[in-house]
C-alpha cells in the first residue's frame, strides 16, 4: 500500500510537467484549430536562449528565464503571424505540414547555432531536497520538483481566472467556439490567434527550461515531452484546460506504474499506446465529451 | 446609409453575385429576398467583410467600406445577426451578450445595453448563466439578435431570423424589429425567405435570383404585384 502512494506521488511529480507541456498545446489547438508539432521544440529553442543569456552572457538566471519566456511569446506569434495565418486558406494539412517541418528547422538551427554537445542548466531553486519517509523506504523530491508543480498549479488557475474574466480571455474563448461568430462580432481574430500561440509557446519556454536541469539542454531534449504532453492532452479530451491538466497528472501516474511494475524502457511507449486506444474507443478523451468538430 | 455598388463577388471561379447595387436609407427596414441560394447570405457577408467582391464597392455613410476587415465594419456600427444564429453554444447567455459588446470600451454604456436587452428579452435575464447551447430555438434567435444589439449598431443586418421558428415566435421577432425601428431608429437590412411576412413589415425591398437583382420597389408595392405573388408569396 505504502509503494502504491510512494508511486502516485512520483507519479505526479511528472504528471505536472507534462499537464504544463499540454496546457499550451491544448490552448493553440483549441484557439487556432491546429496541432502544433513544433511546440516542442519552440520551448527547446527558448531553452537555449534562457542558456545564451545566463552562460554565456553572465546575466542573472531569473532574467535569463524571463528572457526566454518572453522570446517563447514572440516566436509563437511570429510563427502564427508570419507562417500560419497566409496559408490558413489553404487547408488544415497544410498547417500542420508547416509545424512539422518548423519541428526540423528549429533543430537544424539549434545544432548549427550551439554545436551538438549538451548545455547544463542549472535548476531555478537550490535547497536541501525533501524526504517523504515511508516505513519501507523513502521518496526524495527536490525543490525544483515541488516548483514545477506549484508552477503548474498557479499557472493553471490564472489561465482559468484570466479565461474566465477577462475581454481577451473571451474574445478567445468565443473564437474557439466559432470563429465566423467571432468575426462578425467584431473579434480580431487574428490577434486571437497571434495571442494564444504566444503563451502557449511560452508554457513550452516554461516547461523546457523546468526540464532543462534534468535532461540538459539539447535539440532533443523536448521529444519525450512533446509526446508526453500530447498523450496528456488526449486523455483530457482536447479540450478544457481542467481536463488537460488531469490528463497530465494522470499520464505520470500510469507511466509511473509502468515503470515500477512493467518495465522502465516501456513507459515512453506505452503513452503511444494510450493515444491509440483512446482514439479508438474513447476519442473525446477521458474527461471530454462527445462535442461538434472544430472545423 | 449604405450603398452597395455594383458588387461582384465569386467563391473560388463561381460567380456568386453579379453586378449587385442596392441602398438602405437611415430610419428603413429594408429586405432582400430571394430562394435558396439566391445570393442573399452572400451579399450579407460581403457587406460584413467575411467575403472581398471581385470589383464594385461597399459604402457607409458616404465611405468606403470594401476593403476594410469585419471587426472595423462592426466598429462602425454594421452589425450581423447571421444565419443559424451561430451562438457560441458553450459560453452562457450573458457572456454571449458581453461578446457582441466586445468592440466598445465603456463599461457603464455596456451595462445599460445589457439591462436593456434583458428589457426586450426578459428570459434571457432568467437564463443568463445557462450555456447558450442549452437553448430552444426561440430563445437561441432571441439571444442572437440581443448579442447584435450589445455591439451598438446603426445598421442591424438580420439574415433569416424566421427560420426553424414557430410561426408565433416569429411573429414576435418581427414586431420587435419593427418596434426598435420606430422608437429607437435603428436601420434594419432583413433577409428572409419568408417573403409576406418581411414585406409587411419593410419599406423597400429587393429580390434576388441567382446572384442577380431582378426585382426592387417599395415593400407595398410588391406586395401587390402579382409576379411576386405568384412566385415568392404563393398565392
Amino acid at each position: 500500500m505504502v509503494t502504491f502512494l510512494q508511486q502516485i506521488i512520483l507519479g505526479l511529480r511528472e504528471g505536472s510537467l507534462f499537464s504544463l507541456v499540454a496546457l499550451g498545446l491544448v490552448l493553440i489547438y483549441k484557439t487556432s484549430g491546429v496541432v502544433n508539432f513544433a511546440y516542442g521544440n519552440m520551448g527547446m529553442f527558448a531553452a537555449y536562449i534562457a542558456y545564451t543569456v545566463f552562460a554565456i552572457a553572465g546575466l542573472p538566471l531569473w532574467l535569463a528565464v524571463l528572457t526566454a519566456i518572453v522570446f517563447g511569446f514572440f516566436l509563437g506569434a511570429a510563427t502564427e503571424r508570419g507562417l500560419l495565418r497566409p496559408i490558413r486558406h489553404l487547408s488544415h494539412s497544410a498547417m500542420l505540414i508547416l509545424t512539422l517541418g518548423l519541428l526540423m528547422i528549429l533543430e537544424g538551427l539549434a545544432l548549427e547555432i550551439w554545436k551538438q554537445d549538451y548545455k547544463p542548466f542549472p535548476s531555478l531553486i537550490h535547497g536541501r531536497p525533501i524526504f517523504i519517509k515511508f516505513p519501507q523506504g523513502r521518496i526524495i523530491l527536490t525543490r525544483q520538483d515541488l516548483l514545477i508543480f506549484g508552477i503548474a498549479a498557479v499557472i493553471m488557475l490564472a489561465l482559468f481566472l484570466y479565461f474566465k474574466f477577462t475581454r481577451v480571455g473571451l474574445s478567445v474563448r468565443a473564437t474557439a467556439q466559432n470563429e465566423t461568430a467571432a468575426r462578425l462580432m467584431g473579434i480580431r481574430v487574428g490577434t486571437v490567434f497571434a495571442f494564444s500561440w504566444g503563451v502557449g509557446t511560452a508554457l513550452s519556454a516554461l516547461a523546457a527550461i523546468m526540464a532543462a536541469p534534468r535532461t540538459q539542454i539539447n535539440p532533443n531534449m523536448m521529444l519525450d515531452l512533446q509526446i508526453q504532453g500530447l498523450t496528456a492532452a488526449v486523455l483530457g479530451g482536447f479540450e478544457s484546460l481542467p481536463g488537460t491538466v488531469v490528463g497530465g497528472l494522470l499520464l505520470g501516474i500510469i507511466e509511473q506504474f509502468v515503470a515500477r511494475y512493467l518495465s522502465e524502457e516501456l513507459k515512453m511507449a506505452f503513452a503511444l499506446l494510450i493515444i491509440l486506444i483512446l482514439l479508438l474507443i474513447k476519442p473525446e478523451g477521458l474527461l471530454g465529451r462527445r462535442s461538434a468538430e472544430r472545423v | 446609409m449604405l450603398e452597395i455598388k455594383n458588387i461582384e463577388v465569386y467563391y473560388g471561379y463561381v460567380k456568386a453575385l453579379k453586378d449587385i447595387s442596392l441602398r438602405v436609407e437611415e430610419g428603413q427596414i429594408v429586405s432582400l429576398l430571394g430562394s435558396n441560394g439566391a445570393g442573399k447570405t452572400t451579399t450579407l457577408k460581403t457587406i460584413s467583410g467575411l467575403l472581398k467582391p471581385k470589383s464594385g464597392s461597399i459604402l457607409f455613410h458616404e465611405k468606403i467600406i470594401t476593403h476594410l476587415d469585419s471587426s472595423a465594419i462592426v466598429r462602425m456600427g454594421i452589425v450581423q445577426c447571421p444565419e443559424g444564429r451561430q451562438l457560441f453554444p458553450d459560453l452562457s447567455v450573458k457572456e454571449n451578450l458581453l461578446v457582441g459588446a466586445i468592440t466598445r470600451k465603456n463599461r457603464k454604456q455596456i451595462n445599460d445595453d445589457l439591462n436593456q436587452v434583458y428589457g426586450l428579452f426578459p428570459i434571457l435575464r432568467d437564463r443568463k448563466n445557462q450555456l447558450a447551447g442549452t437553448l430552444s430555438g426561440g430563445e437561441q434567435q432571441m439571444l442572437a439578435i440581443g448579442r447584435a444589439l450589445m455591439a451598438g449598431p446603426k445598421l442591424l443586418m438580420l439574415d433569416e431570423p424566421s427560420l426553424g421558428l414557430a410561426p408565433k415566435i416569429v411573429e414576435q421577432i418581427f414586431e420587435l424589429l419593427v418596434n426598435l425601428n420606430k422608437e429607437k431608429g435603428l436601420t434594419i437590412l432583413l433577409v428572409e425567405q419568408n417573403a409576406n411576412a418581411a414585406l409587411r413589415i419593410s419599406d423597400y425591398a429587393y429580390i434576388l435570383e441567382v446572384g442577380t437583382l431582378t426585382l426592387e420597389g417599395d415593400a407595398k408595392d410588391l406586395l401587390k404585384s402579382e409576379l411576386v405573388q405568384q412566385k415568392y408569396l404563393g398565392a
